[in-house]
């Protein structure tokens, strides 16, 4: 009897609400990672200044081989542009939104992304290898020049 | 807080009913014994073998209707959600043919987003009763049920993305619906000579969802939270049984 009431009231228990943001998969972001064309290595970049095709001046970003870059939840494209001391690069990605998810009331509602694409006409070879986006994916986007 | 009283209520509702089917079981064990007049106690394959002698009567005993207290209580404690449920039942043999029907309204808030998700659900299947079948309808029973949520929802969240600000989003499914199957015990006991108190625990399964757009359900009404693969549910019933025909008396040669 004892028994069932243990497991009865953790029953009772477990009825209540989960609170765990970690429950959420999703990112936001595409991770993208720079090598060189010639031995496929990673390779450190330092670019001036980061923008976008909907605004100005988004951030600067150090120097690193692996970037974060957020999409555009209002759209399905968007394009980012890599200033350095000599030249502008450019990068579009296109994606889909797959579905938009509340996992826990307590963290609100999150994006799906999906079905990346990036191209470019300034890198030698750019490869999607995770066209999805999400926690257990390490590297989205690879760019060799 | 009121949430951990109104568990340890149902908790102990729970005991109680336990309570209540140990003395009906060691009544019906008791009559049972009397019957053979009272000198020899029978095994439980003996009480087998004497039950499949039993004449079965297959005709509706009784129809009853009975009223979940679970919404009615998750108003109270969470006014964003409303709902009601009903269930009607049909008894043969020992046998119970169920049709549940109900809604839900379920509102979430927070200062960052409006989720509503409103609709009606039906249910329906057959449960078997593991007790003697006894006039009065004590029974509990194993069942099945198919069961369909037909609802809509709506989210709208105000979000921040970095280098893209704070936007505003609105998403919804018109008319979705829900499919699942249910594995059911329930415990069911005369209170008196027509009313009736029970609960039922519910191991929902098999979910399928279709006619959504983007927006995954968070609440889907009569299953429960969508992103889980299974749900557990509970209903507690008090119910009014209309006897259509009362049990044939166990002939007097049963030992």
């Amino acid at each position: 009897m004892r028994k069932l009431v243990f497991l009865l009231f953790g029953l009772a228990l477990a009825c209540n609400e989960i609170r765990e943001c970690d429950l959420d998969p999703d990112v936001e972001f595409a991770i993208v990672g720079f090598f060189n064309s010639a031995d496929s290595t990673e390779r450190e970049v330092a670019f001036k200044s980061l923008s976008t095709s909907l605004s100005d001046g988004v951030s600067s970003i150090d120097t690193g081989t692996y970037y974060q870059f957020y999409l555009d939840p209002t759209n399905e494209e968007i394009t980012y542009y890599f200033e350095t001391d000599s030249d502008t690069y450019d990068m579009t990605f296109t994606y889909a939104i797959n579905s938009v998810n509340l996992y826990s009331l307590d963290c609100g509602a999150s994006f799906k992304y999906d079905s990346l694409q990036a191209s470019s006409d300034n890198f030698d070879s750019i490869a999607v290898v995770g066209p999805i986006l999400n926690k257990n994916i390490t590297l989205n986007v690879e760019i060799y020049f | 807080m009121l949430r951990y009283i109104f568990s340890l209520l149902l908790l102990s509702s729970t005991l109680w009913a336990m309570a209540q089917l140990g003395t009906s079981l060691q009544q019906g064990l008791s009559n049972a014994g009397s019957n053979s007049g009272g000198s020899k106690p029978i095994t439980m394959k003996e009480m087998r073998q004497i039950r499949k002698g039993e004449p079965k009567d297959w005709s509706i005993k009784y129809v009853k209707v009975s009223y979940d207290l679970i919404p009615p209580g998750r108003m109270v404690l969470k006014p964003g959600q409303k709902g009601q449920e009903l269930q009607a039942s049909i008894a043969f043999y020992k046998y119970f043919f169920m049709v549940e029907g109900g809604f839900q309204d379920f509102t979430r808030s927070k200062s960052d987003y409006n989720y509503n998700s409103s609709g009606t659900f039906f249910r329906f299947g057959p449960e078997i009763n593991l007790l003697k079948v006894n006039e009065h309808g004590g029974s509990m029973t194993f069942g099945l049920r198919y069961a369909q949520s037909n609802f809509s929802d709506k989210l709208d969240f105000v979000k921040a993305t970095p280098g893209y600000g704070e936007n505003t989003f609105s998403y919804e499914n018109p008319d979705a619906r829900l499919i699942w199957m249910e594995l059911v015990m329930g415990l069911n006991l005369p209170l008196s000579d027509n009313f009736h108190m029970g609960y039922t625990i519910r191991y929902k399964v098999f979910r399928n969802v279709d006619r959504i757009d983007v927006l995954k359900p968070f609440d889907v009404p009569g299953f429960g939270r969508y992103q889980k693969r299974t749900a557990m549910g509970f209903s507690y019933y008090i119910g009014w049984a209309i006897p259509l025909k009362k049990m044939e008396e166990v002939p007097a040669t049963a030992p």
